[in-house]
């Protein structure tokens, strides 16, 4: 069996030879019998071969991560994707096949929006309206952690919290004024988590009379993707994917392993990480 | 290594009910999610087309060499 593969109902009645006119087995150059395999509905890749796979994807995306915005780093832009630009920040604009959904990956490398399209294992439904964030790791082994937008809903503060009118009356920021501000704070020098893309459900989540607050959508009525669509519509959901962040790009991208561990500052303070404080 | 070669993937319009395709749907979630473009329909069949391999598979060539039992789990650790 080739390297990488293995066969899990591995059947004589699965492997062909030939007879020569003298009735000899048909042998290859090397001596050995020469033989095809037929039936590969058992057939995988071994779990050893698998490993290495998501393991050069992961480094393959991290490494491109860390250079996302290099425009001279990049290849060429594949004719199904479109660059472009919201609130300042750069994108690769596609379309999920398998979803029909749409997607903003942040940057200007285009090697990496399947990478985050198909491979996040976003699907139609499979996001509840909620604010809390999930965790998801792809095939390749990325963790990635993602948050359904909730724009065009009330946020929801007491009447006693001193900006609870202003929260009221402005509303959830966008996806793409998150990710501006993100960004835009990262510039500023203040670590953020990594804005990874904005993911538009394919299929419609919610009847627009169904919006809370519709200031958001009617503000931004003119952002339009490549395609000349509406970039932000009230009838679809949108999803946030964010880096799950355990250290830069790249660090990670020159040696993946060395990770950073999260600790609040109250553990911190506790367990001594702070130089020169005691708890 | 030498397969069959891939001609094409056919599914016939009919859906079946599920208990005649003997299908779980655990098990088309479990390959949805570690392929998730391509999303099967569990009530469809597939059928695969594959070009034709000239010869004999193992078991009757061991029978067309006389082989018996013994003869072809030797030969068989040899290759």
């Amino acid at each position: 069996m080739p390297k990488g593969f293995r066969v899990i109902d591995m059947k004589p009645e699965h492997v062909i030879v030939r007879f020569k006119r003298d009735h000899e087995l048909l042998c290859e150059r090397n001596g050995q019998i020469g033989y095809a395999l037929v039936d590969y509905e058992l057939l995988e890749r071994s779990p050893e071969h698998e490993q290495a796979v998501r393991t050069t994807h992961r480094q393959l995306y991290l490494k491109h991560m860390a250079r996302g915005f290099d425009s001279s780093a990049v290849g060429p832009m594949p004719a199904h994707l479109r660059a472009t630009n919201i609130f300042g920040v750069d994108y690769v604009f596609g379309r999920a096949e398998s979803t029909g959904g749409l997607i903003w990956v942040v940057g200007k490398d285009p090697t990496f929006i399947s990478c985050r399209s198909g491979g996040a294992g976003l699907r139609n439904g499979a996001c509840r309206r909620v604010t809390a964030c999930a965790i998801t790791r792809t095939k390749d082994n990325t963790n990635l952690v993602w948050k359904v937008s909730p724009m065009g809903e009330i946020p929801e503060l007491g009447d006693s919290h001193p900006n609870a009118a202003a929260a009221k009356a402005c509303g959830y920021n966008s996806p793409f004024e998150e990710f501006a501000i993100a960004l835009g704070l990262a510039r500023a020098g203040i670590k953020t988590v990594y804005a990874r893309a904005i993911y538009m459900t394919g299929r419609k989540g919610r009847a627009e009379h169904d919006l809370a607050n519709e200031r958001r959508f009617n503000a931004l009525a003119n952002l339009r993707t490549p395609d000349g669509e509406p970039a932000v519509r009230k009838d679809y959901d949108y999803i946030t994917i964010w880096g799950f962040w355990n250290g830069p790009d790249e660090l990670l991208a020159a040696q993946d392993g060395s990770y950073y561990t999260a600790v609040n500052p109250r553990r911190g303070v506790r367990t001594r990480h702070y130089p020169g404080r005691t708890a | 290594m030498r397969t069959q070669l891939p001609l094409a993937i056919y599914v016939p319009s009919e859906r079946l009910q599920l208990w005649e395709t003997g299908r779980s749907e655990e098990k088309i979630r479990v390959n949805i999610a570690r392929h998730p473009g391509v999303e099967p329909d569990i009530l469809r069949q597939y059928v695969l087309l594959f070009g034709w391999i000239d010869g004999l598979h193992a078991v009757k060539a061991a029978e067309a060499l006389g082989l018996d039992q013994r003869a072809r789990r030797v030969s068989g650790a040899r290759h």
